[in-house]
């Protein structure tokens, strides 16, 4: 049961002079299991879109299906709880959000509030942290205690508390250093890979993009420009001149050995991939 | 004349009085250079930074900045001379508008009236944002804020500007309009710029490169140098430029090339490797 969007169009204080159609006319559909990056510039729509998905904003036109939740612009959604409980929303900035006064506490609420019991809700709680990586003398604490990045995986372990089948993430790696940044992704990837969790993540880090992801939407000024698959997105390589996209180091020195003489396959996308196609050659 | 922008001895600092955030630190910064700065989370780059501009008060050490020893007398004096970008676009706007938010550094150093809207007019020409002199800071994006503070800073006539991870908030497009302009504002060499940065490619183009690890200067060098010391770069969870990963990923296969940095020159290299068997 996939995710589809049929001729969905939101817009921000209808029939106000502040009107703002910040989506148009979006027809998308993103298989299930996959890990897809949701790329443009600033203010073209990524986070609108994403926020359909829990019902957070409901279209102004068209249809947003989500598992088998179908929710129609104009319609009242009565599922809003069951839809929430299947696709879990991690905001920019998350670990603003966290207000219990512990760790465990703070993971504990999402499940709870779903009706699980207490003594259910923290062996859930507890098993969410520590795939998050969060250790257990750290559950007692504060959430204040907590440094930036450490808290933010707080606010994802209780995402994940929730079990939700679809996990969608806003610029989860905004503000952290590279390498926090990189374990955060692992993190992503292990979810997505082990328990079959479908991953939507919001993102301007091309390198991310390409090296844990499997598909790419792009949105331009409200309007979706393109899906694809990364190995075909990667591989044109003026559109992303055009688009203004810093593309990741690999292609960028792809495109300088193809200037140079020396084409690399398309689907070499790793550094020691490149190495050996570049030895290859010289045996010829 | 002094050949070093900056001029650090023995500098230790403490947070809590328990841990030594900053170790008995020394270093030094040519004037018109542009060094990076750069360690792990928590190793003590921005508070480095902090004692250099008289934020925070040393416990031990020297500091002289253009010549002159920083001392609470003369702090007046060090702040002309040297300026500082921070990381959020949003906690550093002070004024209304554009205009105000430049003007306000030069009321505080008491520039006649007369001359103030000729010299902020001048600056926000040279960030590219003269169109926007009369908007308000929620028009702006990140990466029009940060040209402000940089503007704000540039009016001061500071002959040194410390990034404090200026573009770390800002989106890609933001970051590279942001890290021309830096480029553009050093290409004379008569500014000196300090910047702590995560970007290694930012690092790999700079001349100097300082490398701090809890607390005490780790290495010193240009990119070339520092990024050779690569076992000590993992060890204190450092990238190294990408192409410096494709070296050692060829010479592994038997292939050998040089230990240039540019991206460009790198693959000519290959090719001609290549090509020429």
């Amino acid at each position: 049961m996939p995710i589809r969007f049929e001729k969905v169009d939101f817009e921000y204080s209808p029939g106000t002079p502040f009107a703002f159609k910040a989506l148009k006319n979006i027809d998308l559909e993103l298989a299930m299991g996959k890990m897809t990056a949701i790329i443009g510039a600033t203010g073209s729509g990524k986070t609108t879109l994403v926020q359909h998905l829990n019902a957070l904003l409901l279209p102004t036109a068209g249809k947003v299906t989500v598992l088998d939740h179908e929710i129609k612009a104009g319609q009242k959604f009565t599922q809003v709880k069951e839809l929430r409980h299947n696709v879990g929303l991690v905001f920019q900035f998350a670990e603003y959000q966290l207000f219990e006064e512990t760790v465990l506490k703070d993971v504990c609420f999402g499940p709870m509030n779903f009706g699980v019991s207490e003594a259910d809700a923290i062996e859930i709680a507890r098993r969410s942290l520590l795939t998050v990586g969060i250790p257990e003398k750290s559950f007692e604490k504060s959430p204040l205690e907590m440094s930036g990045g450490q808290k933010r995986r707080v606010a994802i372990a209780g995402i994940l508390a929730m079990k939700p089948k679809i996990l969608v993430l806003d610029e989860p790696t905004a503000g952290l250093d590279p390498q926090g940044a990189e374990s955060m992704m692992e993190l992503f990837r292990k979810v997505n890979k082990n328990s079959g969790i479908t991953v939507l993540i919001v993102t301007h880090n091309m390198e991310h993009v390409l090296q844990y992801c499997d598909d790419v939407v792009v949105m331009e000024k409200g309007e979706l420009l393109m899906q694809t698959d990364i190995e075909t997105f990667f591989e044109n390589y003026e559109y992303m001149e055009k688009a203004n996209i810093n593309p990741p180091a690999i292609i960028r020195f792809k495109e300088l050995l193809k200037k140079n003489g020396l084409e690399i396959a398309s689907d070499v996308l790793d550094i020691d991939s490149l190495a050996s196609a570049v030895a290859r050659r010289c045996k010829k | 004349m002094y050949l070093n922008a900056i001029e650090v001895r023995n500098l230790s600092f403490s947070y809590d009085p328990r841990v030594r955030t900053i170790d008995h630190v020394s270093f030094d910064i040519p004037e018109g250079s542009y060094t990076t700065l750069i360690g792990h989370n928590g190793s003590g780059k921005s508070t480095i930074a902090k004692l250099l501009l008289g934020l925070l008060e040393r416990a031990e050490g020297e500091i002289r900045i253009d010549g002159l020893d920083l001392t609470l007398e003369n702090l007046r004096e060090i702040r002309g001379k040297i300026g500082i970008v921070f990381q959020n676009p949003d906690n550093q706007f002070i004024g209304s508008t554009v205009r105000d938010d430049i003007a306000f550094g030069l009321e505080n150093h008491c520039v006649p009236q007369e001359e103030m809207d000729g010299i902020i007019e001048k600056f926000a020409a040279r960030v590219n944002m003269t169109e926007f002199l009369n908007s308000e800071p929620t028009k702006l994006s990140g990466g029009q804020k940060q040209r402000v503070a940089i503007a704000a800073v540039l009016a001061m006539r500071h002959k040194i500007i410390v990034f404090d991870e200026a573009t770390s908030m800002l989106d890609p497009t933001g970051k590279r309009e942001i890290n021309a302009l830096i480029k553009g504002l050093h290409k004379d060499k008569r500014l000196t710029v300090i910047s702590i940065t995560h970007d290694i490619e930012e690092v790999a183009q700079s001349d100097n490169v300082i490398v701090v690890n809890k607390g005490q200067i780790a290495l010193v060098g240009t990119p070339k140098e520092v990024f050779r010391n690569e076992k000590l770069m993992e060890s204190m969870q450092l990238d190294i430029p990408f192409v410096y990963k494709v070296r050692n990923a060829l010479k592994k296969k038997g292939i050998r090339i040089s230990d240039e940095l540019d991206m460009e020159r790198v693959a000519e290299e290959v090719c001609q490797y290549v090509l020429k068997k």
